[in-house]
């Protein structure tokens, strides 16, 4: 008897120990969720995908960096690049034609703006680059405030400057456009159209304020933290869940400097052409990135009453975080609240 | 081959499949979508005690391609699961047979390699590397689900003997 | 069932339950640093891969490093040097405790947030 029992046991446990340590090995090599950052439209730019084998990853990873730097580029003020007209061409080209073809990409985004003037009254206004510029300039520098006056000289862009033609092409006006606004959250909707059309639908895009997530892998929801405006830590005031969903935030509470006491941000009222100071934050949910990204900004400049109002024409969510550090939901928001 | 032979491994084939499909309307969540119990393996323990390997790989390959145009569907996702677990389940009871476990010690380990073919099959197919944290789990379930089927084919191998 | 059996299966359960415990695989932990029981600084394990930070402790700046989900102290001003000696923590029960600069390292499990938007 004790002999068969040392047969078995010299037999098939080694067998079973080997067995073992080939699948540990295995798993400490298998991996199927993959993660990238990108530096781009000055944020950071962080993408998960999961359920996924390495090489469709890499590859989707390789063109998602292509198209946040060709909207990077496209939507870039401050430099040319080879072989395409940007918002810096647009406004600082010495070509003497009256017209310039664009990429359609950047015509669909000025096209987009434009349609928004209207839908805002105003309040998105992609012809404010100079008055982006002025606060832009004391931001960096920190010597202090813009003056009215300087302000007033500077408002000299309008949104009629901006005229849209046929085939692409742009009036050669040379209009400071910025897209601020809007290039963001464009990109990354076209980076989750990207993604779902070469069948990847498990991944989450963060950059900065804009959020897009697509189905989570082996659960029901994703779970989006947004942060706490307030907190130094990167603390959380509220989850939402969902799948397919982008989750926008603008605050004054990331991009800003202090001047004697005063925090001055960089979301310009094009009414008063001061930075708004309604609310500390607002994040809105909705479907579509773009749609998330140019509500928030318009939520952010707008005082809660209206905003709340004015969401309702949309298939969206809003929740702010007012200056008194309370917290206001639209109507509809309890199906993201549920995990 | 004897008519005899033949009329009871033709028994034994319908009574897996019947086996199977009834497992099948069982709706338990075993976690993984396609991995199940196996309780045609009492099937596959009895072939393989009363005949050998050849009679058994038969059965366990036929009663898959037989779920598969009853069930599943030919060369679905489920039918390569079924069939690289029985696969692995029948040639380490063979393998294992010779040692000396019992009928249980066996079945077990029929059991556990019915789920490591299982998830190889999941790795390989649907690139669910990750479940490869799920396998000591199906292990320990399998050495439960693997007693259970030993207990039940000891009982009736021995009932077996007697009356055939 | 024989002997056998019961020694085959008492080894399988062994080997099983050393698999559970080694495979307790890391993902989405955050590192916490603390500097005199306040809180300091977060650090989402799972986003980078090798990356470094400056944390201010009682004898000057400590340089944590994170490397694949884990986190160690690099380099600090000690006179023993013990957490930078500690190496690597990455599960949400280890910490690292720096006495002399008052800091301390902890790994919380944030498996209920998937990402955060600001």
């Amino acid at each position: 008897m004790q002999r068969k029992l040392n047969y078995v046991i010299w037999i098939a446990i080694p067998i079973l120990l080997i067995l073992f340590v080939i699948f540990y090995f295995c798993t400490k090599n298998v991996e199927n969720t993959f993660t990238k950052n990108l530096f781009y439209m000055d944020t950071y730019i962080y993408i998960k995908i999961e359920n996924q084998s390495k090489e469709k990853a890499e590859e989707a990873f390789q063109h998602i960096e292509q198209i946040y730097q060709e909207y990077h580029q496209l939507a870039d003020r401050y430099q040319a690049y080879d072989g395409i007209n940007n918002l810096y061409t647009i406004h600082y080209n010495t070509d003497p034609s009256e017209t310039l073809t664009l990429d359609p990409r950047l015509y669909q985004m000025l096209t987009f703006g434009k349609e928004w003037y209207v839908i805002s009254n105003g309040k998105i206004d992609i012809s404010m680059g100079n008055i982006i510029d002025v606060w832009k300039q004391y931001r960096t520098t920190q010597t202090g405030v813009p003056t009215l006056e300087e302000l007033t000289l500077n408002d000299t862009g309008s949104i009629k400057d901006i005229v849209l033609l046929e085939n692409n092409q742009i009036q050669n006006t040379h209009p400071n456009i910025d897209l601020g606004a809007i290039a963001k959250g464009y990109a990354t909707e076209k980076v989750g159209e990207y993604l779902e059309s070469i069948g990847i639908t498990n991944y989450i895009i963060n950059a900065g304020g804009n959020v897009k997530v697509g189905t989570p892998y082996q659960k029901e929801k994703y779970a989006i933290g947004i942060e706490d405006p307030n907190s130094q830590s990167g603390d959380i005031f509220k989850v939402v869940y969902g799948q397919n969903i982008s989750v926008v935030t603008s605050g004054g509470y990331e991009r800003y400097y202090e001047y004697n006491g005063q925090k001055y941000h960089h979301i310009i009222d094009p009414d008063t052409n001061m930075p708004s100071n309604w609310m500390k934050s607002v994040t809105i949910i909705t479907k579509d990135s773009s749609l998330g990204d140019i509500l928030s900004t318009l939520l952010f400049l707008l005082p809660i009453e209206e905003g709340q109002e004015f969401i309702k024409q949309f298939d969206a969510e809003a929740i702010w975080y007012t200056n008194e550090d309370t917290i206001i939901t639209s109507e509809g928001i309890e199906i993201y609240e549920q995990k | 081959m004897t008519y005899q032979k033949l009329t009871r491994l033709s028994m034994y084939l319908t009574l897996a499949i019947i086996f199977s499909i009834l497992e099948s309307m069982i709706p338990i969540n075993y976690m993984i979508p396609g991995i199940k119990l196996g309780c045609a393996n009492i099937i596959l323990v009895l072939v393989l005690y009363q005949y050998g390997i050849r009679e058994a790989l038969a059965i366990a390959v036929l009663r898959v391609i037989l779920m598969g145009i009853l069930r599943t569907g030919l060369f679905s996702v489920t039918f390569f699961f079924s069939l690289f677990g029985t696969l692995f389940s029948v040639i380490s009871m063979y393998l294992t047979k010779k040692t000396h476990l019992s009928v249980i010690g066996v079945s077990i380990v029929g059991a556990i390699f019915h789920s490591i073919g299982q998830l190889l099959a999941a790795m390989l197919f649907l690139h669910l590397h990750m479940l490869i944290y799920y396998l000591p789990w199906m292990i320990l379930g399998s050495i439960v689900t693997g007693m259970i089927i030993g207990y039940l084919s000891q009982y009736l191998l021995k009932q077996l003997e007697k009356t055939l | 069932m024989n002997k056998n059996d019961q020694t085959l299966i008492g080894c399988i359960v062994i080997i099983c339950l050393l698999f559970i415990v080694t495979l307790n695989h890391s993902d989405h932990n955050v590192a916490v640093v603390y500097y005199k029981n306040e809180i300091i600084k977060k650090i989402d394990l799972s986003l980078d891969d090798i990356k470094e930070y400056q944390v201010n402790g009682e004898n000057g700046i400590v340089t944590l490093e994170v490397n694949r989900g884990r986190i160690r102290v690099k380099d600090e001003n000690s006179p023993l040097h013990l957490c930078s000696k500690q190496g690597y923590i990455s599960k949400s029960t280890e910490s690292i405790v720096c006495l002399p600069n008052k800091i301390v390292i902890q790994i919380e499990q944030n498996n209920d947030i998937d990402t955060v938007v600001k």
